[in-house]
């Protein structure tokens, strides 16, 4: 996890308030990305961005600043913020190195279930497996 | 511009794949091309109304998701089937009904990601004039997706103690999500009730529109999924019903 970027740097209102979200977001998140159910924790303006990011793919540097009502310098911080505690990615459009936001999506958890369980559906023909135990612990 | 709508309910056995089916093909019937994503890959039913059987399903959802194909191989032409002539058409694509692909996506997961790009891609490859979500019941990440990028999403609830509680959740949720229309179905409801006062009760309760009260139907029930209510009985006061919902939806 990579640390607050510009922590000293003051702006608006409304970047102090995305700030303060993503922040309490940064100490409770890792940086391997989010599933849908992201949406359910944030509040707006983070929510409505993140869902018109579902929506629509991506988001250029100046969308993603108009979405938030952040100004340049206030954009750049926060989408700095953003790409660290592992809400979004970025993908380079060409050489020149504009970028383009997409949702940083990781793979959704596996429940937990006994091993037997799935031994049986994935190998119908093999005999239940002693082990009850749960299964290996997620890798994503 | 294309609309993605969802079709959820918290609990099963609502009849919410059902409604999908009638709703996406009253849709072809006026010339739309449907789009219908069955994203219930737990237990899949969609299909069967449809007329596919399994052996048809080259390439289902799952296969994509694995990286095997690309979601327009996994869409399945059924218009035929179902009988629709005119310039309409119904694309399924299905999730598989092997035992084996439901278990390895439950335990293995798969990238939400992936599943939300490959709408964007079908709706645009097939240029879609509707993409239809037949969500699987209650709440998971497959579903807050489908909710959050839809522009219209209709719930589908009886008139029963456990549904009610249930779709409160659910409204919740469409709420947060500021899902552009949100609406309420009530289905299955005895005919011995006052429909008015349900669809009053339902909207006070909800603070939601309700788009339709439908009864229970020994037609429907009768039909057992063997075919889309709708082409089996245009005439009926249910087919009539959810021409209104597809009015509603594509105003």
């Amino acid at each position: 996890m990579t640390a607050a970027p510009e922590a000293s740097f003051e702006g608006s209102a409304a970047f102090e308030r995305v700030r303060r979200e993503l922040d309490g977001w940064v100490r409770s998140s890792s940086d391997r990305g989010v599933t849908p159910s992201v949406l359910l924790q944030l509040t707006d303006p983070l929510r409505a961005t993140l869902r018109r990011l579902m929506r629509g793919g991506s988001m250029t540097f100046e969308e993603l600043g108009n979405s938030l009502d952040l100004d340049e310098r206030e954009t750049e911080v926060i989408a700095e913020l953003m790409v660290a505690c592992g809400l979004l990615k970025t993908e380079e459009l060409d050489r020149a190195g504009d970028v383009v936001y997409r949702i940083h999506f990781t793979k959704q958890h596996r429940p937990e279930a006994p091993v037997g369980y799935w031994q049986l559906l994935l190998e119908p023909d093999a005999a239940p497996a002693d082990d009850q135990g749960t299964a290996e612990p997620d890798d994503t | 511009m294309s609309k993605i709508v969802s079709i959820h309910s918290f609990r099963g056995g609502t009849g919410k794949s059902n409604t999908c089916a009638n709703l996406g093909t009253l849709m072809a019937m006026q010339g739309l091309r449907v789009g219908v994503v069955d994203t219930d890959i737990q237990s899949p039913g969609i299909h069967v109304l449809f007329g596919l059987e399994p052996e048809q399903m080259k390439f289902s959802l799952n296969d994509y998701l694995w990286g095997h194909c690309d979601i327009e191989q996994a869409a399945h032409d059924v218009t035929e089937k179902l009988g629709v002539r005119g310039p309409g058409t119904v694309l399924l694509i299905p999730s598989s009904i092997q035992a084996g692909q439901i278990a390895r996506i439950i335990r293995e997961g798969y990238d939400v990601g992936l599943l939300n790009d490959g709408f964007q891609r079908l709706i645009e490859e097939l240029s879609l004039d509707v993409l239809l979500i037949d969500t699987h019941p209650g709440v998971g990440e497959e579903t807050l997706l489908s909710i959050a990028i839809s522009d219209a999403l209709i719930i589908v609830m009886r008139p029963d103690q456990q549904d009610y509680q249930g779709t409160g959740v659910t409204v919740e949720i469409g709420r947060k999500l500021n899902v552009p229309l949100m609406t309420l179905l009530v289905n299955k409801v005895p005919t011995a009730f006052d429909f008015e006062e349900v669809r009053q009760r339902v909207e006070t309760t909800f603070g939601c529109e309700v788009v339709a009260v439908l009864p229970h139907s020994d037609e429907m029930m009768m039909l057992a999924s063997r075919g889309v209510f709708v082409v089996e009985f245009p005439d009926h006061p249910i087919a009539k019903s959810y021409r209104e919902v597809v009015d509603r939806l594509m105003a």
